[in-house]
C-alpha cells in the first residue's frame, strides 16, 4: 500500500474524514503522520479558545474551548488494512455540560431540565472504532467498520472535519438534521468501494448521547442507514443518505424518524466549500435544513469563511411548544476572517473574528428580542497546518 | 490591502470591545421570580414528580395524570408567582380525547383522564385566566398520546 492511499491505489488518504465518510481528494489534509514499525499513524485535531457572545432577550456569552483530537493507526493485515480510530474532546469541561451559547440551536434535556439556545459539547470519547478494508481486485475493496462509539453511514462529513468549516468553532444550526449521529453508541457499517464510488450500510444506536458527556452510553443497534458516495474527480465528493432512527424514550425525541439528505463537497487547494441538505421525515412531514459554507485562504496568512443556513425548526426544538406555531423557518448568515498569527513546527495559530445574523419569523421576535438577533465570536485556533 | 485588513481588524476589535469584550463565563441564568400577566410568554407542563410533559403527554387509559402549569417569561426564566394569581383551564383536540378537572388548592394544576382508546393522538390547549385583570392567554398544541 502506498503511504498516501487507502486499500486501493487510487483512493487517497486525503478522503479520510469522520467515520467512513469521504472528502474530495484535493481537500487539504491537516495532520501529522508517522510510522511506528508497520503502523502508519495519523494525528489530527483542532483546539479553539473562543469567546461567544449572543445578543437579544435570550442572549448569553461564554469564554470556552471547542476542541477535539483524532488518532488513526493503520496496519496491513490479511491482504487488507486494519485501522483503529479514536476521537476525543475535552469539551465537557471546557464548554461545560450545558454547552456553549448558540441562539436557536435545538433544545436538549439536561439533568431533568431543558437547555435552550446552546450547542451541546462533544462527548469526551466520540469515536473508538476499528475498520478493516480488504482489496478484492485492483478496482474494488470491501470494508467493515465497528465500535462501541462511532459514526454510521448517515449524513455528510461531520462539520468539524469539513475544511470548509475549519476556522468556525460553532456548530451549524442544521446539525441535528444533518450530522448529529456522528457520535453513536454502537455502530456496524459494511461497505464496498471503487476509486470513485462507495456504497455503505449501517446498523447503529439512534439514541442521542445522554447528558453525561464523559461516559460510554449503553451500546445497542436499533437503527439503520445507507449511504452512497461518489468522488467523480479530485475536487468533488457527492453523497446521499437515508436512515431510519428508532423511537427513543424521553422528552427530546419521542417518535421514530426517517432521515435523508445529500451533500456536495468541493475542495481545491486553498478553497473548500460544502452544500448540504438534510431532513427528517416525522409522521409523514418533511422538515429540512440547507447549508452552504465556504472557506478560502486569501494568502499565506488570511482566511475568509462563511456559512449560510435555512432551517425549519419545530416549537419543540425551541422548547416553545404552545407559544409559537408548530413549525418555523429560520435563517442564519455567518461571515468571519482568520489570520495566522504564529507558527511552530507543523502547527499554526490563527486569530479569528466572526459575526452572525439570524432571520426569524415575527412569532419568535418576542422571545429573541428582535427578528435579527446578532452574535459575535472571537477565537484563537491551534491545529496542524 | 494590508492596510485595509489592519483597519478592518482594528474596527472589529473596537466593536467587540464596545460589546463588552471577552467574558469570563456564561451569563448566569435568571432565577425564578414574580412577574405580571403581561410578562407571561410561555408555559411548560410537569407531572407532580417534576417530570416534563411539555413535549409529550402520555395518558394511560383509566389512569388520572395530574398536570401542573408553570409560567415563563420571554427570556426563559420562570415567573412565580404571577401577580394577582392565575387559573388554568384545559381543552383537548379532539374534544373527546380526555377530560380534566381542577385540583383543589392548586389553580394551575388539572387532573386529566383519558376518554379515548389507546393509540389516540391529539393536543392539549391551556387557557390561563389572570385574576388581576381578568385577561386570558391561550397556549395551544401540547401533544397527547393515549397509551
Amino acid at each position: 500500500m502506498a503511504a498516501d492511499t487507502v486499500s486501493l491505489p487510487d483512493v487517497s488518504m486525503h478522503r479520510m474524514s469522520s467515520g467512513t465518510a469521504w472528502l474530495p481528494d484535493a481537500s487539504p489534509m491537516r495532520g501529522a503522520h508517522l510510522m511506528l514499525g508497520a503502523w502508519q499513524v495519523m494525528a489530527h485535531g483542532s483546539a479553539f479558545l473562543q469567546d461567544i457572545r449572543d445578543f437579544g432577550t435570550r442572549g448569553s456569552y461564554q469564554l470556552g474551548s471547542v476542541n477535539w483530537i483524532m488518532l488513526v493507526a493503520t496496519h496491513p493485515l490479511a491482504g487488507g488494512d486494519l485501522r483503529f480510530r479514536t476521537m476525543a474532546s475535552a469539551e465537557p469541561w471546557t464548554v461545560g455540560a450545558r454547552g456553549y451559547p448558540e441562539l436557536l440551536q435545538v433544545a436538549e434535556p439536561y439533568q431533568g431540565d431543558v437547555v435552550t439556545d446552546r450547542q451541546h459539547p462533544h462527548e469526551f470519547l466520540s469515536e473508538a472504532a476499528a475498520e478493516f478494508e480488504h482489496t478484492v481486485s485492483s478496482r474494488l475493496a470491501v470494508s467493515l467498520y465497528t465500535g462501541p462509539v462511532g459514526e454510521p453511514a448517515l449524513g455528510p462529513v461531520a462539520y468539524m472535519h469539513r475544511p470548509s468549516a475549519a476556522d468556525d468553532p460553532i456548530a451549524p444550526l442544521g446539525h441535528h438534521l444533518q450530522d448529529v449521529t456522528h457520535t453513536s453508541f454502537g455502530v456496524v457499517t459494511v461497505g464496498a468501494f471503487t476509486p470513485t464510488l462507495k456504497l455503505e450500510a449501517s446498523a447503529f444506536n439512534g439514541a442521542h448521547p445522554d447528558d453525561d458527556r464523559t461516559n460510554i452510553d449503553p451500546v445497542r443497534l436499533d437503527s439503520y442507514s445507507g449511504r452512497i458516495t461518489v468522488n467523480p474527480g479530485s475536487a468533488w465528493s457527492l453523497a446521499g443518505w437515508f436512515g431510519h432512527i428508532a423511537a427513543q424514550s424521553g422528552a427530546h425525541v419521542h417518535d421514530a424518524v426517517d432521515r435523508l439528505g445529500i451533500s456536495l463537497l468541493h475542495g481545491r487547494g486553498a478553497w473548500s466549500s460544502a452544500l448540504i441538505w438534510g431532513a427528517d421525515v416525522d409522521a409523514g412531514r418533511l422538515r429540512g435544513a440547507l447549508l452552504v459554507e465556504s472557506e478560502a485562504q486569501l494568502d499565506s496568512q488570511d482566511v475568509l469563511f462563511g456559512r449560510a443556513e435555512y432551517v425549519r425548526r419545530t416549537a419543540q426544538d425551541l422548547a416553545l411548544v404552545g407559544s409559537v406555531p408548530p413549525e418555523l423557518d429560520i435563517g442564519a448568515l455567518t461571515l468571519g476572517m482568520a489570520r495566522r498569527v504564529a507558527r511552530f513546527r507543523s502547527f499554526a495559530a490563527r486569530l479569528a473574528a466572526q459575526g452572525t445574523v439570524r432571520v426569524l419569523p415575527q412569532e419568535l421576535a418576542l422571545f429573541y428580542g428582535s427578528r435579527n438577533p446578532l452574535g459575535l465570536a472571537v477565537s484563537l485556533n491551534v491545529r496542524p497546518e | 490591502m494590508a492596510l485595509s485588513r489592519a483597519a478592518i481588524a482594528t474596527l472589529g476589535a473596537t466593536l467587540y470591545a464596545a460589546c463588552g469584550g471577552a467574558g469570563t463565563g456564561s451569563k448566569a441564568a435568571i432565577p425564578p421570580g414574580p412577574g405580571s400577566p403581561s410578562e407571561v410568554a410561555a408555559i411548560r407542563l410537569f407531572d407532580p414528580t417534576g417530570g416534563e410533559l411539555t413535549f409529550h403527554i402520555p395518558l394511560i387509559t383509566g389512569d388520572t395524570l395530574r398536570i401542573e402549569v408553570r409560567t415563563y417569561a420571554a427570556d426563559g426564566h420562570q415567573i412565580i408567582p404571577v401577580t394577582g394569581g392565575a387559573k388554568a383551564a384545559f381543552t383537548f383536540m379532539p374534544a373527546n380525547l380526555a377530560s380534566s378537572r381542577t385540583v383543589s388548592g392548586d389553580s394551575l394544576a388539572q387532573d386529566v383522564l383519558a376518554t379515548s382508546p389507546p393509540a389516540t393522538e391529539g393536543t392539549l390547549n391551556v387557557i390561563l385566566l389572570f385574576l388581576a385583570d381578568s385577561s386570558t392567554k391561550t397556549f395551544s398544541g401540547f401533544p397527547v398520546l393515549v397509551h
